[in-house]
């Protein structure tokens, strides 16, 4: 790639993380005053596995069994030929709440969420080119964390969500039928995450 | 066929029998039979009687063949002394005689006993144990005291083996934090959660539910419960299994293997394989003295373990006597009785209520209620007069008039009237000495025979006194009369405080209870009272001594033959006499005690417990001059000497009793 598609990605990704650092920054301000929250930040480690897909989440606890999160995911990268990469890019925002049956941060958790997405598949492994955009949908989790610290955890977590994309071309072929809704996997996840304490 | 081969297998069967039952059972025979035991000795016998002076076997007599081919002997002869001849001497074989007693001394009103345990090699075995169990014997009550076990290393290591596998059994036996599932989920979360718990785990202080919970309300106890619940039925089940197994071994090991560490037990020791020697074990056991304790006999039993079987009871040993010699003995029974004290001089005092004519001072006797009046004092003075108790020292005759009228005259009227009594009850009292006197004196004996002793009646002052108008009394009239009030009381006070009597009575005219004080108090106030000073007859001092027993003085002889001294001590000591010396020394006071004998009557008890108190003080030179002084006045202190150790260690040291025997 070019400096100047370095850049624009970097630019891009940068007013990214500017809308996720709003959201953490908004939640992180409610939490300080109370000392009744615990913060935690996580970051998905089979993410980076595939293909660099770079990831933060933050929750707030509010309650015995209660957290709230924000997540963001951004895959901007581009492989291969500068002409003609392959991508699968996507970018997603999503934000819910988690229900934890015996504590927040330990063992067991359900999840649920609203999205926004984004995503753009070229050229991988035979599969055709979609390009989609704004994925509003949402979303069901669950996992169980394991303590590993005072101030760790590891999560393992899975998600399924259901996305209502206003525009879907595939293999640049405009869609007539619109907006599409898809049910899919939304992620499995191995965090590592780290509670404020 | 078959019969060779039995008889073969009968006879091999047979000898294996025999050579089995062979082996140990020598030394046990002999153990069971009682030749073989545990000795008790004194502590300071020889430890090894082999060890003492032996005595050749001396042959004396000859056989020699004489002159004529007779057999003639040989031998030792002296010269009998009375009869002239020759006899033949024996020489005795010495033989070594081991006291089975000793003399011990009360003290303090405890008892030392000390003996030695002696264990010969004969009764020991490395495979065995031997419980030696001393037995006391006091007063016809058998008492075992703490036993001493001499162990055998096959023994010993038979019983760490069973204490090992005991031990095994209780570490494996899990408590409820083993039983826990996730007890490092459990650990972080209190290090997250629970921050101030976390940080006081090692504490031992007890941590209620309340005071910490995490953030949300979480109490400990829940987390507690939610991360236990991990615990498998089956698991807890072992885990029961495995403690009521561990308290049955428990049970099982303290009853058939005694530790050195058990409450019963005085002292385990190890005895090796290669220790050949005489085992001796210094006992020592302190007891309370008891009052009629002459002494103490102590034996020895005891038992021999195998593994956890007892294979023999070993044959009691010889008694060993202890001879209880106490210095309470010395005490001088005797009793005290009561003092009191007794005043020598004594009052009595009455009140007469005597009526005068308004303005008079004459005494009428037919006046109201003067005739009772003055027989009732002619009696108290006649009764006085005569009283076999007391002696009358004198009268004082006091009167007084009500405030009614001028001052002046009633000072006159009040003086009359005491002088008119006076002058009454004088002459009275002379009549009465005079007739008294003329009576004295006169005894008749059997024989009718009138003897008259000269009997001193000695004439008794009567005083008068005159008060005037007795203010002072109508004062303590008005405060304890009950029908003015408190506001009317407060009154008369306040008038009271004018100066002049007279004006002070214009103005209580005018109070409202005027009257009812007329009527009421002014009568009392015109009494006559009479004072009387008695003396108690021929009495000189103060304190006289009555037939009572002092029980405190008795109670402390009792605790002095109990040999309670403390006891003794807090009771005698108010008396400082010689039980109260004796007493001051069994509490080891003995300067104390030295002071009070100094005051005492020589005596040679008084000597020897002088001896006594310089031996314990350290002067030598003065106790054992003490002690000679004694013996030379009764004998029987040169035996009492050796009883007590503080004089017996002098008599070794000087070598003083060796010219009286």
């Amino acid at each position: 790639m070019q400096a100047k598609q370095y850049a624009y990605l970097f630019l891009k990704f940068i007013v990214f993380m500017k809308r996720l650092l709003v959201v953490l920054s908004f939640l992180l301000v409610t939490a300080l005053p109370g000392r009744a929250q615990i913060v935690a930040v996580q970051t998905n480690l089979l993410d980076y596995a595939a293909l660099g897909t770079l990831n933060l989440q933050a929750q707030v606890s509010f309650a015995q069994n209660y957290s709230v999160f924000v997540d963001g995911r951004i895959n901007p990268w581009k492989f291969g030929n500068p002409e003609d990469p392959t991508q699968l890019a996507h970018k997603k925002l999503s934000a819910g709440l988690r229900f934890w049956p015996w504590y927040v941060y330990s063992g067991w958790w359900v999840g649920a969420s609203v999205q926004w997405s984004d995503f753009t598949r070229r050229k991988f492994f035979k599969l055709p080119d979609v390009v989609a955009k704004n994925g509003v949908g949402g979303a069901l989790s669950f996992g169980y964390s394991f303590m590993l610290h005072k101030n760790l955890n590891l999560d393992l977590g899975a998600g399924i969500c259901v996305t209502r994309y206003s525009s879907y071309v595939v293999n640049n072929i405009p869609d007539d039928k619109g907006s599409q809704t898809f049910v899919e996997p939304d992620f499995l996840s191995v965090s590592l995450v780290y509670v404020f304490k | 066929m078959c019969s060779s081969k039995n008889t073969a297998g009968l006879a091999i069967a047979l000898l294996a029998l025999l050579i089995l039952s062979c082996g140990p059972s020598k030394k046990l025979r002999s153990i069971k039979e009682g030749q073989t035991r545990v000795n008790i000795v004194g502590q300071d016998a020889p430890s090894n009687l082999e060890s003492a002076p032996k005595y050749e076997i001396m042959k004396d007599t000859l056989k020699v063949i004489g002159e004529n081919g007779e057999d003639l002997f040989l031998m030792k002869a002296q010269k009998d002394e009375q009869t002239g001849e020759m006899v033949a001497s024996e020489v005795l074989d010495a033989s070594i005689i081991v006291a089975r007693f000793r003399h011990i001394a009360e003290r303090r009103g405890k008892l030392d006993i000390k003996f030695q345990i002696q264990v010969p090699e004969a009764i020991r075995d490395s495979k065995w144990q031997l419980r030696i169990v001393p037995k006391m014997v006091m007063k016809g009550d058998t008492l075992p005291l703490h036993e001493v076990l001499i162990t055998g290393e096959k023994y010993n290591k038979e019983r760490m083996r069973k204490y090992e596998l005991y031990n095994n059994l209780l570490a494996s036996i899990l408590d409820d934090y083993d039983l826990i599932g996730r007890k490092r989920e459990i650990e972080f979360f209190f290090e997250r959660n629970l921050p101030e718990i976390y940080s006081m785990r090692l504490d031992s202080a007890y941590v209620t539910d309340d005071i910490y919970t995490t953030m949300y309300d979480v109490t400990q106890k829940e987390v507690i419960e939610h991360y236990g619940l991990d615990i498998s039925k089956s698991r807890q089940r072992a885990n029961n299994r495995r403690r009521n197994k561990a308290d049955k071994m428990q049970q099982d090991l303290t009853a058939k293997y005694p530790l050195g560490t058990d409450s019963h037990v005085r002292l385990d020791t190890l005895v090796n394989d290669d220790n050949h020697a005489l085992v001796n074990y210094d006992y020592l056991e302190t007891i309370d003295a008891v009052k009629g304790l002459r002494n103490v006999k102590m034996l020895l039993t005891g038992s021999i373990y195998e593994a956890d079987k007892k294979l023999a009871t070993i044959a009691p040993s010889e008694p060993y006597t202890f001879y209880i010699s106490t210095l309470a003995g010395f005490y001088q029974p005797r009793e005290r009785y009561m003092k009191k004290v007794v005043w020598r001089s004594k009052a009595a005092n009455t009140v007469l209520d005597i009526r005068f004519a308004s303005g008079q001072t004459e005494l009428d006797e037919g006046l109201g209620n003067n005739a009772h009046e003055l027989s009732y004092i002619r009696q108290t003075m006649s009764s006085l007069l005569q009283n076999v108790e007391y002696d009358l020292d004198s009268v004082i005759i006091q009167a007084g008039a009500s405030p009614e009228g001028a001052c002046q005259l009633n000072e006159r009227l009040s003086a009359g009237r005491a002088n008119a009594m006076q002058n009454y009850v004088d002459n009275y009292t002379r009549k009465m000495l005079d007739s008294l006197q003329l009576a004295a004196g006169f005894s008749v004996d059997e024989k009718g025979n009138i003897t008259q002793e000269r009997v001193e009646y000695v004439h008794v002052p009567i005083l008068s006194r005159s008060v005037g108008e007795d203010w002072d009394a109508l004062d303590a009239l008005v405060e304890a009369d009950t029908s003015l009030t408190s506001a009317q009381k407060a009154g008369y006070l306040s008038i009271r405080k004018t100066k002049d009597p007279d004006a002070r009575e214009a103005q209580m005219k005018k109070e409202a209870y005027y009257t009812h004080m007329r009527d009421s108090l002014y009568p009392a106030l015109r009494r006559v009272q009479f004072e009387f000073f008695l003396h108690r007859k021929g009495m000189v001092k103060d304190t006289i001594q009555t037939t009572e027993i002092d029980t405190v003085y008795r109670n402390g002889l009792k605790a002095l033959d109990n040999m309670d001294y403390t006891e003794a001590v807090r009771l005698l000591e108010p008396y400082k006499d010689f039980n109260t010396a004796l007493a001051f020394m069994g509490v080891d006071r003995n300067h104390a005690a030295a002071e009070i004998l100094t005051g005492e009557p020589e005596s040679a008890e008084v000597d020897y417990l002088f001896a006594i108190i310089w031996s314990r003080l350290g002067d030598e030179q003065k106790a054992v001059q003490y002690y000679l002084n004694a013996c030379r006045q009764d004998h029987n202190f040169v035996h009492r000497g050796n009883l007590d150790p503080e004089i017996s260690t002098l008599i070794k040291m000087y070598n003083l009793n060796q010219d009286q025997f």
